[in-house]
């Protein structure tokens, strides 16, 4: 007569029943008996949502894949074919990022060790580290087909990326084009919205006078949090209902320092209520200002290379940038962004150029660039404007734009 | 530069092996049939991939999206690393096991709910569940010890006439659990009437109603565990012995077997591990079977007619029985004289006295005609009677002056109410659920007092 133990002890069966599941290839899911292709038996499948590849089991995961097993479980019961794939992702940055920290422990950065190098080192810390989790998974019992174990950088998923890609490009879903993205000047990546974490910090609203072209005695004066991006402006706009300044559109006004003239556009965008009611538009550093660019056909010249660092735009004087940060220090030394600036001043300050700085009853938003472990979107919060200006450091995607060269 | 999810947008696709749409994988399971996900990548993530499946192969990748909630801490925080907070699964498992674990998460998660537990104090979230791994365990080893080595019949060889009372009962109450489950968990295919795997049929309000899983595990524990080990074995305990009759020997360890081994096909797919231990250890069992691949339980079990019911008047009985005992605080060990008096039920009694007997630990007789003096009562469904004679087991003057005094400060206190209530100033000026309310309780009061004093009336005489 079997005997069983007084005491039920899992650490001693759970081990061996996994093993003997797996010995008898329990999970695994035969396509040939699958109905759908002249089998005996109806499928039944769940996909695995993929934990990253590096993750570690937590009670979050332990809910959902038992969820998933119980399921499956009752599915093969049933008399199904039943099939669960399993599978992990490779997580693009936040793998990367800690491939990264492990290079800089030795004090390196990924340049120094090259691009192919880097890939492997990345292969081998998943080879080595990755895939504890799906571990973790038969340790709670999970029933998943682990012959078919699926990874999202694998030649396979890799190969159906660039199918879908190819694929959607030539219906017309995809297309080349300019956008404003979130950039990171540390990585030298763009992030996705979903990758890009968004922060408050305190600003300021700097009022700056742009004379108006051919009549120095008059002048629109701007608000912005970004004065640094006013080397690129290509306009300033007003909205069509704000009657202090609709006797000035279609005029155009002198840019300080750079001494060009740019127009003076009506849009939406302008808001009465905010500030001075003129914005700058500079269409490749700011989202809304990139939306207002291509309503009005501007153009969109880029004056903060990917480094973050100031580069010439409009063909202008290189010390322009230079002149700017000293004429903005004069006024608000301790500015972190100023700080910034400074690194690069040298030459006396130009004229023409007034600056009033005001500081906002509201907090303002603005950000340095900042990529971090994925994190969900935080939107700047409700505080003041409607509109928030929560973008980073913008480049054109190098990829289709020939002007970052 | 392709963010996350143009990867993970293709994953029922590309897994099973798309691109390439002759893959047999892909012939074979796409479409697939539930993702289980939380609802904060809805858009992210579901979405696409249901945009992805119409792109490509003209079919959403699957018919049924799980949506769950989160686990949360005792102040429903979300747990997270940085709060502190978590539980973290590898420490339950090596604390209670895999088992335990998967039964917390399971029995706690109402449908698009989240679980609680409490990260400081583990034994409170997850011993409910070692527990029951202990108790289906402790069943498990009754079981293997009664039933001997001898083969046991198939249940569907047994001839139905044969069944007693108690295997009448716990035959529809496994039915009734099986139906329970089936419901709680609805079909495998919500967009068919009937489910391809093995035809079962589904009425269109359950169809989409399905997969309560916190339902279908109490369903199955209630099951085991108030119905087939609280009730059915010790009621069958006398039957299976070497000196028992042989004849119902050998239909008492079919039913026996046949709902034990139902019962951890049910309970499998939450708690597989030691559900597979324990059926691989059946009698009848054959090495290189597994209760993973065995088939789920069907209707059926029970002969049609219902009789099984009447095992309730046995229960209720025993419960009668012990609920004296509770009350005069007589000790479990002593043997009770019980009477029942049952004017339209006597051949229930009567066939199941010694299983009362055992089963409360009573020396049962049963009778009509008068009860005798000194006896607690307790009237049971239909009309029957259960009589404890009490002299010699307590202090029966002692109970009679404290019953007495009871009852008078319950007259007392209806007295005062029905003044009270008597008075049309008060009605007219009090509220009118304060009023209602008063009503309610006088009518309680004057309940209990008949209860009371019938007590004493039998108990003391007068």
């Amino acid at each position: 007569m079997p005997e069983l133990p007084d005491r039920y002890d899992p650490s001693i069966t759970e081990p061996a029943v996994y093993a003997q599941w797996l010995g008898a290839e329990c999970f695994a899911a035969d396509a040939t008996r699958s109905s759908r292709i002249g089998g005996d038996r109806v499928p039944f499948t769940i996909v695995m949502p993929p934990p990253n590849v590096t993750g570690i089991l937590h009670v979050g995961h332990g809910l959902t894949y038992t969820v998933q097993d119980v399921l499956i479980r009752w599915a093969r019961m049933r008399r199904t074919e039943a099939l669960w794939v399993p599978g992990t992702d490779h997580a693009g940055i936040a793998t990367q990022n800690v491939v990264e920290r492990l290079i800089a422990q030795e004090g390196k950065t990924r340049f120094d060790v090259g691009r192919s190098a880097f890939v492997s080192r990345t292969e081998a810390f998943v080879e080595e580290k990755g895939g504890v989790i799906l571990k973790q998974l038969r340790a709670i019992g999970a029933s998943a087909d682990w012959n078919r174990t699926a990874y999202t950088l694998s030649p396979e998923l890799s190969r159906a990326v660039r199918e879908s890609f190819v694929r959607l490009y030539e219906r017309g879903l995809i297309y080349k084009g300019h956008r404003v993205i979130h950039w990171c000047p540390r990585c030298l990546t763009s992030l996705s919205d979903e990758e890009a974490e968004f922060q408050d910090e305190p600003g300021a609203l700097y009022h700056i006078n742009y004379p108006l072209s051919g009549d120095a005695a008059r002048y629109l004066t701007i608000a912005t949090t970004r004065p640094e991006t006013m080397l690129a402006d290509v306009a300033v706009a007003v909205n069509p209902t704000d009657d202090r300044y609709r006797s000035l559109i279609g005029k155009t006004v002198r840019l300080p320092i750079v001494h060009i003239d740019i127009p003076v556009v009506a849009d939406e965008y302008a808001d009465p209520e905010f500030g001075t009611g003129v914005v700058k538009i500079t269409p490749a550093h700011d989202a809304n200002d990139f939306d207002v660019g291509q309503r009005h056909g501007l153009p969109a010249p880029i004056v903060i290379d990917e480094h973050g660092r100031m580069r010439e735009a409009h063909g202008s004087d290189p010390h322009s940038a230079r002149a700017l940060g000293g004429r903005l220090r004069l006024l608000d030394g301790e500015h972190p962004r100023l700080e910034h600036l400074t690194a690069a001043l040298v030459g006396p300050p130009h004229s023409g150029l007034v600056l009033r700085r005001l500081r906002s009853a509201a907090e303002y938003h603005s950000l340095p660039g900042r990529c971090g472990p994925l994190s969900p979107l935080r939107r700047a919060g409700a505080t003041g404007r409607g509109r928030a200006r929560h973008l980073v450091l913008v480049v054109a995607l190098a990829a289709v734009d020939a002007r970052l060269a | 530069m392709l963010d996350t999810w143009f990867s993970s947008w293709l994953w029922p696709l590309s897994t099973l092996g798309w691109p390439n749409e002759q893959a047999r994988d892909l012939k074979a399971f796409y479409p697939t049939d539930v993702l289980v996900t939380a609802p904060e990548i809805l858009f992210f993530w579901v979405a696409r991939m249901i945009m992805a499946g119409y792109a490509f192969l003209e079919r959403a990748p699957y018919h049924t999206v799980y949506l769950h909630g989160t686990a949360r801490d005792t102040q429903h925080r979300r747990m997270s690393k940085s709060l502190g907070n978590g539980v973290d699964p590898m420490d339950v498992v090596s604390l209670y096991g895999a088992d335990a674990f998967r039964w917390t998460l399971i029995a706690g998660l109402g449908i698009g709910a989240d679980v609680i537990l409490d990260p400081a104090d583990l034994e409170k979230s997850f011993s409910p569940g070692r527990n029951f791994a202990t108790k289906l365990w402790n069943i498990g080893r009754f079981l293997l010890s009664n039933l001997g080595d001898a083969p046991v019949r198939p249940l569907v060889d047994i001839d139905r006439r044969r069944f007693a009372l108690p295997d009448l009962w716990v035959l529809e109450r496994f039915d009734g659990a099986v139906a329970e489950c089936d419901g709680a968990l609805g079909p495998l295919q919500p967009t068919k009437a009937a489910d391809d795997a093995d035809g079962r049929h589904w009425r269109a309000d359950e169809r989409y109603a399905g997969l309560r899983l916190n339902e279908y595990a109490e369903s199955a524990r209630r099951f085991v565990w108030n119905e087939l080990a609280d009730w059915y074995l010790e009621s069958v305990k006398g039957r299976l012995g070497a000196d028992a009759e042989p004849n119902d020997r050998e239909v008492a360890r079919a039913v026996l077997l046949h709902v034990f081994d139902g019962a951890l096909r049910l309970l499998h797919p939450v708690v597989p591990f030691i559900t597979e231990a324990l059926w691989q250890k059946l009698p009848g069992r054959k090495p290189g079977e597994f209760l993973i691949r065995a088939d789920w339980p069907r209707l059926g079990a029970a002969p049609d007619g219902g009789r099984g019911k009447e095992f309730e008047l046995v229960r209720d009985a025993v419960l009668a029985v012990r609920q004296i005992r509770g009350d005069y605080n007589v000790a479990p060990g002593k043997t009770l004289d019980v009477i029942i008096l049952s004017p339209s039920d006597r051949r229930v009694y009567d066939d199941n006295a010694s299983t009362i007997g055992r089963l409360a630990r009573a020396r049962v007789t049963v009778g009509s005609g008068a009860a005798p003096e000194s006896a607690a009562h307790a009237v049971l469904r239909g009309g029957s009677e259960v009589v404890v004679p009490l002299a010699g087991l307590i202090d029966v003057d002692k109970e009679c002056q404290r019953l007495r005094g009871e009852l008078e400060a319950l007259e007392k206190q209806i007295v005062s109410r029905e003044q009270r209530l008597a008075n049309p100033k008060y009605v007219e000026r009090a509220p009118e659920h304060v009023v209602r309310s008063d009503r309610a309780t006088l009518d309680e009061m004057i309940s209990k007092r008949g209860q009371l004093s019938e007590k004493v009336r039998t108990l003391c005489g007068a």
